[in-house]
């Protein structure tokens, strides 16, 4: 093969193929060493080496080689050292058919063994746009017909077809590089938000502590005082039972017990111990429902996988929790209608509920009313709630998305729930719909799709 | 008999305070006879204090329409001389300043409550009621003897303003009358 090849329509495309090898990004290496052998064969040389530009622009680095010592790649090439380093500072292609370290052109050329100085060589710089971008490195071994002037002069033309190659392979790298960077910031500005929604939660959770608390510490204060209410009771019937084990011997004592029965009150045990029973059972039961509640709502979605819900028993719990905010200001109006089961990330709609929840009973100056309303058209399921609060005004209405927009007083708003419930609801392919009338009060209908399309932006 | 007043919203709360505070309440010591009358509606309740005497008024802090501040505080205009306690779940440094300055109360006590605290803080409460009581009563019957006691301590003055320091005599430890140097 010869020279004349490089002119083969054949070979060119070979060539193009392989700067658009898509294995390139997985390992450049490998198809830097593809091409170079593809143009080692090609020109009909022995051996070769490609040398790119590092970053710096002031060395290169040998990244391929054919023929030549394994050692040699990956090593740096300064600037005017050695004859590489000469191309690429002169920025100018040279032919040497003599042993170049008795070339005064080149300073510091790696000594070699008689053996193995080739017979002849080329080395051109790449070049793109007047931009240095590397080096290749062509020899031919002594004894075969060593390349002429004329070689180096035509393969100027060669190594720009080479040198667009390569730079073709650089971007291709680059924008791998690029897409990489970017998807781990996506990833980063993903959990970011996801950090966020959680501590979101939980300062709704902080939030909504007095309430908890109270719901939590009524039924325990009741319950605790029944169980030393009914100590005194049993030790009343001990007292009356031992009486009558008495009486049993000595049935001159059956009186003395009748009487004791009657101090005691007996009827009324027998009346209110039952009553004390289920009123602690009922008691407990709250504290175990209002717990599980509130361990479901802060839980973080870790499978992050959609499921198959009834929107309905997520309303209820969310409800439960946040009832001790709303019940003394406002009625609660339950006007569900029905709604099948839809594909979703119940927790993190949870908090979308929660967040209109609250918001509806803030809205409440003195006592109203909050209606929650469900139902559907078509394949999209809403959920909705409308308080008979103040209202907001239009200059509002349309910030209230905004992240950190809060009307609400120190302390008692994040500003992010609208914000993250917005972010939530998009996740779901869905919106949200907010009508208000000052001094009327607001209703947010968020609506949902039944099936859960994943969100490919998201994704990547 | 000692008149109880509970509010609570919760109405296993007032069953629970009606076992504990039944018929009487005793801290060991003392046994207070009691009847208690429970209230789940606070506006109720109000309405009630103005027919009935109540020497002990206790409501939760938390209820709808009218929170435990506001009732306790209307209650104290109708009833100043019933000591008023809050038991509530939880209260915010808001309601607490409110409980203090405004409803005046004697004790908060936080739910869950231990029985025998509440009980302690009940029979205090009301020998509390008793003495401010007693306090009146005496100080009447005082306004009515004023007339006696201001004519003598009339005469004191009289005495001390013409030899300063003769109402006044220092006794030495040993019983004797102790005269300044300077006379």
């Amino acid at each position: 093969m010869t020279f004349e090849n490089m002119a083969q329509f054949s070979w060119v495309y070979d060539l193009y193929r392989l700067g658009q090898d898509s294995a390139l990004h997985a390992n450049p290496d490998v198809v830097q060493r593809k091409i170079l052998e593809h143009i080692v064969e090609g020109i009909g040389a022995d051996s070769g080496s490609l040398s790119l530009c590092m970053d710096n622009e002031d060395e290169l680095e040998l990244t391929a080689g054919i023929g030549i010592p394994a050692q040699a790649i990956g090593k740096r090439i300064e600037k005017g050292v050695g004859v590489i380093g000469w191309v690429f500072e002169h920025a100018d292609s040279v032919l040497i058919t003599d042993d170049p370290a008795k070339d005064p052109r080149f300073t510091n050329p790696v000594p070699r063994r008689e053996s193995t100085v080739p017979g002849s060589a080329i080395c051109w710089p790449l070049q793109q746009e007047s931009r240095l971008i590397g080096a290749l490195c062509l020899n031919r071994n002594a004894g075969r017909p060593p390349f002429t002037e004329n070689d180096r002069e035509r393969g100027h033309a060669l190594v720009n077809m080479i040198s667009i190659v390569i730079e073709n392979t650089r971007l291709h790298l680059q924008q791998a590089a690029r897409i990489q960077a970017l998807s781990e910031l996506n990833k980063k500005l993903q959990d970011a938000q996801n950090q966020l929604l959680q501590s979101e939660k939980m300062a709704s959770i902080g939030q909504l502590a007095a309430g908890v608390a109270h719901e939590i510490n009524n039924p325990i204060g009741f319950v605790l005082s029944n169980l030393s209410s009914l100590e005194k009771y049993h030790e009343d019937l001990f007292a009356i039972l031992r009486c009558y084990e008495q009486a049993e011997g000595d049935p001159a004592k059956l009186g003395e017990a009748t009487k004791l029965k009657d101090t005691i009150n007996l009827a009324y045990l027998r009346e209110d111990i039952p009553a004390l029973m289920n009123e602690s059972k009922d008691g407990i039961n709250r504290v175990k429902v209002i717990v599980q509640n509130l361990k479901d709502f802060s839980r973080i979605d870790t499978s992050n996988k959609p499921q198959w819900v009834d929107l309905h028993i997520g309303i209820d719990s969310t409800l439960n929790i946040v009832l001790n905010e709303i019940k003394y200001k406002a009625e609660i109006i339950k006007a569900y209608g029905d709604i099948p089961e839809i594909e979703c990330l119940p927790s993190e709609l949870n908090q979308v509920f929660m967040n209109m929840l609250i918001n509806a009973a803030h809205a409440i100056k003195g006592y109203g009313q909050v209606t929650i309303r469900t139902g559907m058209s078509n394949d999209q399921v809403w959920v909705e709630v409308a308080d008979t609060g103040a209202g907001i005004p239009k200059e509002n209405l349309k910030r209230i998305f905004e992240p950190f927009f809060t009307t609400k007083p120190v302390g008692r708003g994040t500003g992010l729930g609208l914000s993250l419930s917005y972010s939530i609801v998009q996740k779901h392919r869905g919106r949200i719909d907010v009508s208000s009338e000052i001094g009327r009060g607001t209703t947010f209908r968020v609506w949902l799709p039944i099936h859960h399309t994943a969100d490919e932006a998201a994704e990547v | 008999m000692h008149r109880i007043m509970v509010v609570d919203d919760e109405s296993n709360i007032l069953s629970a305070l009606r076992r504990t505070l039944g018929t009487s309440v005793t801290d060991g010591h003392d046994v207070f006879e009691t009847q208690v009358e429970l209230f789940a509606d606070p506006e109720a309740a109000l309405r009630r204090t103005r027919d009935a005497k109540f020497d002990l008024v206790i409501s939760d802090y938390r209820m709808p329409h009218l929170n435990g501040v506001e009732f306790l505080k209307a209650v104290r205009s109708v009833q100043p001389n019933a000591v008023r306690l809050i038991l509530s779940g939880y209260a915010d440094l808001n309601a607490l300043i409110g409980a203090i300055n405004d409803a005046q109360i004697f004790r908060f006590i936080s739910k869950p409550w231990q029985d025998f605290e509440l009980r302690a803080a009940i029979t205090q409460a009301l020998a509390f009621q008793a003495l401010l009581l007693e306090n009146q009563r005496l100080s009447d019957r005082v306004r009515v003897q004023q007339g006696t006691l201001s004519l003598q301590e009339q005469e004191l003055r009289r005495l001390e303003e013409e030899t300063p320091g003769i109402t006044k005599v220092n006794w030495g430890p040993d019983g004797s009358v102790l005269l300044d140097e300077d006379d």
